[in-house]
Formats: C-alpha cells, sequence, structure tokens
C-alpha cells in the first residue's frame, strides 16, 4: 500500500466501516495494515481522537435544539423527525404530515425573528404570497402558523437532493448543462417574481437540485425584508452574515431598503451565474468587512473570460450585465436575463449591451421587429426626432443670437447634421424586418441611446440637452419615470449652461418634468416644475412652437389638477390646451390634442360625466388613428379609459372585450410585469367585479397587485388602488377579514401617499369605516368617517355620491347609537 | 470574509478614531449582557453595565494597563464586568452616590453569586459565545454542503455515509469536511480569546 491513511480512511478505521463496495474504497484490512507501520498515520489517530474532545465541547455549547422533546416546538399535524438545515433565521425539520403520511420540511423561526407584531404580519402575509407559487422550480410551501412559543413555522415539500454549490462539485455539469440548470432556477425566481414575491437572499444554499437534477429554489420572500438591517450589523459584527454578502446587491449593503426591488434578486442570480461559470465568486471576499463592502461596492468585478479563457464573450457580457453595480443598468427582469443565457445556449444575439456601442446598437436593431411592436414605432418617432434635431435646435437657437454666433453655428452645424446622422446610422445598421426572435423592449434600446448621449454630443450642450430631452420624454411615456427623470434632469442642466438659455427647451424640460413628478405622485415638486416652466414660456414670443408648448403646459396643468382632485380646474385646463391648438391640421397637432382629449375624459369621468368623457376619448381615437399606431401608450391609454368610462354607462360586456384585448397589446408591448400592464388587470378584475364575476376578477387582482408589488419605481399608489378595489370586492361577497386587511392597506399606503383632504385618501379611509362597521366595529369606523366626511364634502361637494355615502354611514351609525 | 481576530481587533482599538471599537464591542457585548443579568441586574442596568466595563476596558487598553501575558482577555473583562455588576446592583438599590462598598452577602447583593461561582458562569457565558460566533464565521467560510456534512455528523449523529448519500458527497469527502470544518472552529476559538494569530 502506497501513501498515508485519508481522513476519511482513518475515521472508517475508528468506526471499523467496511469499505463501500460501490466505490473504489480500500478495504479495511489494507488500512489496518499500514497502519502497524506508519508513525504518521498513528500520530494522526490520535489527533482525531483528541478532535473529537472538542467536537463534543462543540455540540454542547452550539448545538441545534432538539425537536418534539421541547414540548414547545411540537407542530399540530407534524411528526418532527430530525434537524436537516440551521440558518440566520431558523430551522429546518424534516416532518411527517400527520392527514397524508407525506414527507415534509418544517422551518421554524428562531425566537426574536418576528419580534413585532408588523413583522408578524408582514410574515403571514409573505407565507401567504409565497404559497401561490405554484411551480416546478419552486420548493412549494404546504401550511403555515405559529408554534406553541410563539414562533413563526412553515411546512414545503421536501427535496431529496443536494444544494446547488454541493451538486456542481460531485456532478461537474458541463457548462452547457449548467446554463440550462441555470434557466431552471431562473424560471423559478421569475414565477415568484410575477406573483409579488421577491427572493432578497438568493444564493446556491437556497437553491437545491433534486434526484431528477431539477433545480428548486427555497425560501421566498420569507422574513428577511430585514436583510439590509443584517447588513448594518455585519458592519459592527464580524462574522456575520458573510455568507450572504456575497449575493447580496450593492442596494442591499448600502442597506437602503426602500431602494430593493426585483434588480436585487437579478443581482443574486448574477453572481450565482458567475460563481457556476467560473467557480469563484466576482468579488474578493477576503479582509476586514468594511473593506470587502467598500470592494464590492467600488470595484468592477472581473471579466468571467479572464478567469475561464474562450468563455464566449456574450456570457461575458450577459453576466456582467446582470451584476452592474446600478440597478437601473441590469437586467430590468429575471425574464429578460433568462432570455439572454438562453440566446448564449443557441448561439443567437444577445440583448445585453456590450462595451462597444457601434456594436451592441447593431445587435438592439438587428434583433428589432420593426414595423410588429410599439417598440419600433416609439423608436422610429425617437429617431425621427433625433434626425429634425440638428436643424431644429439651430434654428431655434439662431434667432437668439448675435450675427458672430450665427456664422458659428453655420459652421458647427454641418458637423451636427453629421454627428446626428452617425449616432441614426448606428441605431439603424443591420436592421433586418425579417428577423424575429423574443421581444426587444424600446426601453432596453433607449438605455444605450441613454448612455451615449452624455458624452456623444459632448462639446454642443445644445443637441445633448435636446437628445436628453427626447429621452427623458419617451421614458415618461413608458412609465419608465426614473430614468425618464434623471434625463430630463441633465437635459435642464445642459439647457441651463447655454447663454442665452433656450427658453422654449427649457420650458419643454420642466413640463415633461412635472409630467414625472405628476405621475409618481410628487404634487408640490410638480407644481414648482410648472412654475419654472411659465417663467421660461414668459421669455417666448409669440410663435408656433410656443403655441405647441403652451398647449403642453396647460395640458400638464390639468394632469396636476386632476391628481389634487380640483376636476374642474382640470377640465378648464384640458380645453384651454386644446384651444391654444387652434386648428388642428399637424401631425403634432393631432397628437398634442389626443393627448388633451385623454386628459379631459378622465377628468370629466371622476365627476361621473361619463357621456362627455366618452366623447372626449372618442374624439382622441380620431387623431389617434391618424398619428398613431395600433399599440401607441396614448392609443392604449385612450382605449383603457374608454373601456372603464364603458363599464360606468353600465356597457360592461363591451368594456371587457376592450380590456381584455388591451391587455394582450399591452403584455405584448410592455411585457408580463409592466405597471400598464397591472393597470390593465386591475381594470378588467375591478369590471369583472362589478358584474360578480369574482373568482375571474380575484386572479386578475392578484396578478396586478403581484405587478406593482415589485415593479421599480413608485407604484405605491396604483397598488394601493388596486389593493383598495381587491377590498371592495371581499366586502361585496361579505369576506370581512380579507376585505378588512385590503383595505386598511390601501388606507394606510394612500395616507402615505397623498396630502391631507385628498379625495382618494378620504374615499380609501370611508371604504375601510364600512368594512369595519360590518364587523361591528362601529367606534374606530365612526372615528375615521368624522375625519374622511368632511374631506370628501370638501373635494367632491355634498352632492357628490362618495360623499353622500359617507355620510349615509355616519347617519346609521348615529341610528345605532340611538337604537343600542 | 476574513475573520479579523481580536489581536488584530485590539491592535486598531488603539487609534481612538477606529471603528475598530464598534467591531469589539459588538463581538463581546452579547455574553456580558448575559452574564450581567443572570446576576440579577434588569435588561437597562445590565446595558449601562456592559457599556461602563467596555469604556473601563478601552481606556486602560489605551494606557497600557492590558497585559495579554497576565491572563486571557475573558478572564480581565470578566474582573471589570464583575466589579461593575456589583456597582450597579448597589447604585440600584441605594443612593446613586453612595460609595461603594465591599459584598455584603446579607442584604440584596445575596442574590449575586461570589467570584468563584460568577466565575465560573461567566465561563460558560463566555465559551458559548465565542463557539457560537465562530461557528457563524465558519458558515461564511466553507460551501453550504460541507458545513451540512459536519453538522449532521456532530449534531444530529448521521452515519458518513448516510450524509455522503444526502449530499451527493463521497464518504471520504464528507469525513474530510467535518475535520477541517472542527480545525476550523477550533482556531477560530482560539483567535476569538486573542490568543493566537491565525494564518487565513
Amino acid at each position: 500500500m502506497s501513501g498515508h491513511l485519508s481522513i476519511g480512511e482513518l475515521e472508517r478505521l475508528r468506526a471499523d466501516e467496511p469499505a463501500d463496495e460501490r466505490s473504489n474504497e480500500r478495504a479495511l484490512d489494507d488500512l489496518r495494515a499500514h497502519m502497524e507501520s506508519c508513525a504518521t498515520c498513528k500520530g494522526r489517530l490520535n489527533e482525531l481522537d483528541q478532535l473529537d474532545a472538542f467536537a463534543e465541547q462543540v455540540r454542547e455549547l452550539a448545538s441545534p435544539e432538539q425537536p418534539a422533546q421541547d414540548g414547545a416546538l411540537q407542530i399540530p399535524g407534524y411528526e418532527l423527525s430530525h434537524e436537516i438545515h440551521r440558518g440566520g433565521q431558523g430551522i429546518v425539520f424534516a416532518a411527517t404530515q400527520v392527514s397524508t403520511g407525506r414527507q415534509v420540511a418544517v422551518k421554524v423561526l428562531l425566537h426574536g425573528v418576528l419580534a413585532s407584531q408588523k413583522q408578524r404580519m408582514r410574515f403571514e402575509r409573505e407565507v401567504d404570497y409565497a404559497a401561490r407559487i405554484n411551480h416546478p422550480n419552486v420548493v412549494a410551501i404546504i401550511d403555515r402558523g405559529t408554534t406553541r412559543d410563539d414562533r413563526g413555522f412553515f411546512v414545503m415539500e421536501l427535496i431529496d437532493g443536494p444544494t446547488l454549490d454541493g451538486y456542481l462539485e460531485t456532478h461537474r455539469p458541463t457548462l452547457e448543462q449548467r446554463l440550462r440548470l441555470f434557466t431552471e432556477i431562473c424560471d423559478g425566481v421569475q414565477a415568484a417574481h410575477q406573483r409579488g414575491v421577491l427572493h432578497r437572499d438568493l444564493k446556491p444554499g437556497n437553491i437545491l437540485i433534486d434526484q431528477s437534477g431539477r433545480a428548486k429554489v427555497l425560501d421566498f420572500g420569507l422574513a428577511k425584508d430585514d436583510l439590509a438591517d443584517s447588513v448594518t450589523i455585519a458592519r459592527t459584527v464580524a462574522g456575520e452574515f458573510m455568507g450572504t454578502l456575497a449575493y447580496a446587491s450593492p442596494e442591499q449593503l448600502r442597506a437602503n431598503p426602500d431602494a430593493i426591488d426585483s434588480r436585487a434578486d437579478v443581482y443574486a442570480l448574477g453572481v450565482i451565474l458567475y460563481e457556476m461559470v467560473t467557480g469563484v465568486l466576482p468579488h474578493d471576499m477576503t479582509g476586514p468587512i468594511d473593506t470587502v463592502i467598500r470592494r464590492v461596492l467600488e470595484q468592477p468585478p472581473k471579466r468571467p473570460s479572464a478567469i475561464v479563457p474562450k468563455l464566449d464573450p456574450d456570457l461575458d457580457t450577459v453576466i456582467l450585465h446582470a451584476i452592474e453595480h446600478d440597478p437601473d443598468r441590469r437586467y430590468r427582469s429575471v425574464d429578460s436575463f433568462r432570455a439572454d443565457v438562453l440566446a448564449v445556449l443557441e448561439h443567437r444575439p444577445i440583448m445585453a449591451r456590450r462595451s462597444s456601442a457601434a456594436y451592441q446598437l447593431r445587435k438592439f436593431a438587428g434583433r428589432h421587429r420593426v414595423g410588429v411592436l410599439l417598440s419600433s414605432v416609439v423608436m422610429l418617432g425617437l429617431l425621427g426626432t433625433l434626425a429634425g434635431l440638428s436643424v431644429g435646435i439651430v434654428r431655434a437657437n439662431a434667432a437668439n443670437r448675435i450675427a458672430e454666433q450665427r456664422r458659428l453655428e453655420a459652421e458647427t452645424e454641418l458637423e451636427k447634421q453629421s454627428m446626428v446622422s452617425t449616432f441614426l446610422n448606428d441605431l439603424l445598421a443591420e436592421v433586418d424586418p425579417g428577423q424575429s426572435g423574443p421581444d426587444m423592449r424600446v426601453t432596453e434600446l433607449l438605455d444605450v441611446a441613454s448612455e451615449q448621449a452624455g458624452d456623444q454630443f459632448g462639446p454642443y450642450p445644445d443637441l445633448r440637452g435636446a437628445m436628453q430631452l427626447v429621452l427623458g420624454e419617451t421614458y415618461t411615456r413608458l412609465g419608465s419615470y426614473a430614468q425618464g427623470e434623471q434625463e430630463l434632469l441633465a437635459a435642464i442642466a445642459s439647457l441651463e449652461a447655454i447663454e442665452p438659455s433656450p427658453s422654449g427647451s427649457l420650458a419643454m424640460g420642466y413640463i415633461l418634468l412635472a409630467q414625472v413628478q405628476t405621475a409618481t405622485t410628487r404634487l408640490v415638486e410638480a407644481q414648482s416644475s410648472l412654475d419654472q416652466a411659465r417663467s421660461h414660456l414668459d421669455r417666448l414670443g409669440a410663435s408656433i412652437d410656443q403655441a405647441a408648448i403652451q398647449a403642453q403646459f396647460a395640458h400638464q396643468l390639468g394632469a396636476l389638477y386632476y391628481e389634487t382632485g380640483e376636476f374642474d380646474r382640470s377640465i378648464e385646463a384640458y380645453h384651454r390646451s386644446l384651444d391654444t391648438l387652434g386648428d388642428i391640421d399637424t401631425p403634432e397637432q393631432k397628437k398634442l390634442a389626443s393627448q388633451a382629449l385623454i386628459g379631459l375624459g378622465v377628468s370629466l369621468k371622476r365627476l361621473e360625466r361619463f357621456e362627455e368623457g366618452l366623447d372626449s376619448y372618442d374624439r382622441a381615437l380620431v387623431y389617434l388613428q391618424e398619428v398613431r399606431s395600433p399599440n401607441h401608450p396614448d392609443t392604449l391609454a385612450c382605449l383603457s379609459n374608454r373601456a372603464e368610462v364603458l363599464n360606468n354607462l353600465g356597457r360592461a360586456e363591451e368594456a371587457e372585450a376592450q380590456l381584455l384585448d388591451l391587455l394582450e397589446r399591452r403584455r405584448v408591448v410592455f411585457g408580463d410585469t409592466h405597471e400598464r400592464v397591472g393597470i390593465t388587470l386591475n381594470n378588467l378584475a375591478d369590471s369583472l367585479r362589478a358584474r360578480g364575476a369574482f373568482d375571474e376578477a380575484s386572479g386578475y387582482f392578484d396578478e396586478a397587485i403581484a405587478i406593482f408589488r415589485v415593479s421599480p419605481g413608485d407604484p405605491s399608489l396604483r397598488l394601493a388602488i388596486t389593493m383598495h378595489n381587491a377590498g371592495v370586492m371581499h366586502l361585496e361577497q361579505n369576506q370581512l377579514n380579507p376585505a378588512q386587511d385590503r383595505l386598511r392597506d390601501a388606507w394606510e399606503t394612500s395616507k402615505a401617499m397623498l396630502p391631507e383632504g385628498h379625495w382618494i385618501r378620504a374615499q380609501f379611509g370611508t371604504k375601510y369605516a364600512e368594512c369595519l362597521m360590518n364587523s361591528g366595529q362601529h367606534e374606530p369606523a365612526r372615528a375615521i368617517l368624522e375625519v374622511t366626511y368632511p374631506e370628501l364634502l370638501n373635494a367632491l361637494g355634498e352632492d357628490h355620491r362618495r360623499t353622500l355615502f359617507a355620510k349615509s354611514l355616519l347617519d346609521r351609525i348615529a341610528q345605532n347609537d340611538t337604537s343600542g | 470574509m476574513q475573520w479579523e481576530t481580536t489581536t488584530i481587533l485590539l491592535e486598531q482599538l488603539r487609534d481612538a478614531e477606529s471603528l475598530a471599537w464598534q467591531r469589539f464591542a459588538g463581538r463581546f457585548r452579547p455574553p456580558m449582557i448575559r452574564f450581567a443579568q443572570r446576576c440579577g441586574l434588569t435588561e437597562e442596568q445590565a446595558e449601562d453595565a456592559v457599556q461602563d466595563t467596555l469604556m473601563q476596558f478601552v481606556e486602560a487598553y489605551r494606557d497600557g494597563q492590558y497585559d495579554r501575558s497576565r491572563g486571557r482577555l475573558g478572564s480581565w473583562l470578566f474582573t471589570l464586568m464583575y466589579n461593575s455588576v456589583r456597582s450597579h446592583r448597589r447604585d440600584g438599590a441605594r443612593a446613586p452616590k453612595q460609595a461603594p462598598k465591599a459584598i455584603d452577602r446579607t442584604t440584596f447583593f445575596s442574590a449575586i453569586p461570589d467570584t468563584d461561582d460568577a466565575k465560573q458562569v461567566w465561563e460558560q457565558d463566555w465559551e458559548q459565545h465565542a463557539i457560537q460566533t465562530c461557528m457563524q464565521q465558519l458558515r461564511s467560510e466553507v460551501s453550504p454542503s460541507h458545513y451540512r456534512a459536519f453538522e449532521l455528523m456532530t449534531f444530529r449523529d448521521v452515519p458518513a455515509i448516510e450524509v455522503a448519500r444526502q449530499l451527493g458527497l463521497s464518504r471520504d469527502a464528507v469525513y474530510q469536511a467535518r475535520y477541517r470544518v472542527l480545525k476550523r472552529v477550533e482556531e477560530l476559538r482560539l483567535a476569538y480569546n486573542g490568543v493566537e494569530e491565525l494564518t487565513t
């Protein structure tokens, strides 16, 4: 026999364990024979004996809890057998479900994990959401509850198999197999996102591989909302939470829970893929904690191909795109990440951006289905605008400049035109309209343009500013408010640097900024942006351009008044916008008119002037059919609102048909998880609810809520509205508990989002109060109504049905007092 | 993630501007709080007593009074902590400015264990926290499957062959994992107590 005995062999000797026939282990007799003559191995055997004493000490001081013997850990309906895992949050036991005999896993949270009532409620909600994820790549949640000693627990299916890292280590799958496995993990995570559940703690230890080789993601969203706190603690308590840190996104490391959305999971998946491909983590995790965190936050990771030579460069790009520091620069969804991994597997071009702008633009353009999707229309609109820029801007500025400057501009005009032309050529190069493939979203294209707008037009702030303005507007129109705002602020900064200031462009910049702020319910900021816009407008002389900007200004004012609940003023502003446009002949005028008419329709609807509203939408549609594509956001918005007003007029069937069609179109244009899809889902659900189709409605509400819960940006008000509608549905079915939860959440959210006295929050409070009354809680209901009734009275007037309804509730309580 | 040894922490503690103080306190506060409460202090008193002790320690340490050759960090902290507990018990019951006296076994101080008993309680808490902290660090260092192998064998008495089957590892790898984990915890515990430098 050659060589010393391995630890395993020494242990087998100590335990007298014979060789496993299926493996190539050496026979015990051979090991004994070696031992007789080897002093080194004898010494190591002694060492193992000593280590046993230490192991005993560790066992005594750090032993996980014993189940079952401890009465507190008995869980009705389940027989716990043994502990299978212990984590920072809880302990997982193998167990048998008594009723079915099925083997399950039970995770019992540690004491203190759900210290407050709020945490407990959140935990319960999270488990309920997680329980709805029914997907082959997600470990199913079966049950939940509380132990006798007040610890939360939940029951999952039991997976017989190793964790991802153990699996990779023992099975050594090929790169292709690893990538396929990874797409399964993505499938599981995406399914959860579609249900509104974020994971927040994805890592190889949370991914199991079952006996058939299928990936199963574990522990979705469960009581991990304090990961950010954990990171804070980790900064002070060395050694804690480190296993998680390697996969935590920069926004989690910055302990900024508000910034955490589905893209944090994209980041973690990116790190996992990096590790699956290279065998190492993207960042060196050695050194003091602060240094490690700083390193992760500040240093770019090594390209995977630097570790694994000959790696497909596209895979490099895909992985690095997923672990971008800035969430705005990462894949927006797990779906798009997965699509790119598949593209690499199938040797198709990927969507992620590469460092070479020209290359990536060609790739994007090459995959774009021109003429099919709205995105192409928006893109062409964007390109058209850009094409006009060099001429338009020079013209506008020339009017304000002295002769000397004109001469200079004339000299630079050619150069500017050439730059714009190069930019457009890059965008359009290699477009093959016949080629189809997975959807490409226009926002991805915008990201590319945005990245370059900052430096491509370096010497010309006017050109750069105008570019950013267009990008800002396009992002905003697509509902990507954060990016929109960023571009608009950059545009304003670029334009303000020009002397004399280009008032028209600046006014436009502020109007668009107000649009973003209004859409994200920052009404005071929106008002101030409109004030800025007005002051720039005042400096403009009368001209056609000026009329168009004035019309947009009035339009935005109308939108702001709508949000503040001043519907009469809103209607007045929209009419002013239409009047300013005068004869509506040009495509530009038709576009603006259609927008004003949509806004007008919405405000009319709020005042319950439904017939007028419908008329307004129909007029808008006439213009839209001329100047916009069927899938343009304005067209879709108009149809969406029209459906709503049809509902109000009792034409529910027409409304639902329109909403279903709209839902499909929006799914195609924006993707399944976009908030505009959420809005349509909510409207459809509410329409179904109104005619009593509760089951169908319920599914749509859930999907809408799921979208609003994870969508980037600030959709809380939309979430509140959807929760309110879902709550009303429960109330109508007399399901008082879920109704109360939903309506309370909706009201609380609206209070956080809207100023006091706003009719929506007053309305939500009123509905919550109704629910409380129905469950016999008259006093808290009265307390709420005493606030909301005067608010509704003030905001909507005494004859409005909502005001009258609040009044009727108060009357009912008073009657109850008298009769009681 | 590299383990920050107590020796390194102590070195950094010399610098008054360093954030090491927070990490030092974070590492040793839990067993001290537990000890103080076991000696009868309320949660609030325990927090105060521990804060006083840590401050005292840092001052003395920066003054060069802590001589590592004279004993382990844990013993040193015990002396300070025990005094602090007694002082807080006294202050809690009497006028705050009264001069400290020796333990009076016949009065309310009887609830406080004597030095030997207290020391025993302290060491138990200290050691438990040390091991638990080391285990936590360890989990960030080893792969989940190796940790699980160790865990199943050490805490659950699952035979190596069964662990190997569950985790998809070889039996040799399972034994190897347990061995490495134990050796590493041993190392970490020494470092926790500021006894020995580590190579990581």
